[in-house]
């Protein structure tokens, strides 16, 4: 086995394990705050880890480049996606999404 | 190995992947509204890097397209769920 084969086993690993580890976090979490963050992990890390493979297998080839792009994506919307769900979560809660009054005073939220 | 012909890494690691679907359904069978669209947001994650890892076993650049529409289109999804679960479900 190369070095290279054994890098892009590793990384495979890696990006399956994080995966399944957020799925587990999501999972045990008590409620929809807590359970966002562990939607990042799965989002940043494993496809990063994934594309690396992929482009460590194929060079930057038309599929190299593609898995690079599906990564990107990943890691670019999913911080959107968690702010306006955690924004959804608050406003279904309070009504409003802004900072109340009762949070002013150096409180910590709710 | 038996039963493993004509399977590579890629696959392996694509039918693990598929595991990390069951937690997703049951969060999606639990809780608030929002904790089930948070467990939708990690599936359509998890669904688009089966699709990445399936598309480099079969050995074939067009099928990175689908891994790649449907992180665009889960993304979408879920702001539209999102917005719609601000005030109106």
């Amino acid at each position: 086995m190369s070095l290279r084969e054994l890098a892009v086993s590793a990384l495979l690993v890696l990006g399956v394990v994080v995966t399944l580890f957020s799925c587990l976090g999501v999972l045990v979490m008590r409620d929809a705050y807590d359970r966002l963050h562990y939607t990042t992990p799965a989002a940043v890390v494993a496809p990063v880890a994934i594309a690396a493979a992929v482009v460590l297998e194929e060079r930057l080839s038309a599929a190299g480049v593609k898995a690079v792009l599906v990564a990107v994506v990943l890691a670019v919307t999913n911080p959107v996606l968690g702010h306006a769900t955690a924004r959804a979560a608050r406003i279904r809660q309070f009504g409003e999404w802004t900072v109340r009054e009762e949070e002013r005073e150096g409180g910590s939220p709710p | 190995m038996i039963g493993m012909a004509g399977m590579n890494e890629w696959m392996v690691a694509a039918l693990a992947l598929l595991a990390g679907l069951v937690p997703c359904g049951v969060v999606c069978l639990r809780g608030g509204p929002v904790d089930r669209l948070v467990g939708l947001e990690l599936a359509g994650t998890v669904d688009t890097l089966v699709l990445l890892l399936l598309a480099q076993a079969y050995d074939r650049a067009i099928y990175f397209d689908l891994a790649l529409a449907l992180a665009l289109l889960s993304f979408a999804g879920g702001l539209v769920f999102a917005r719609f679960l601000e005030r109106w479900i």
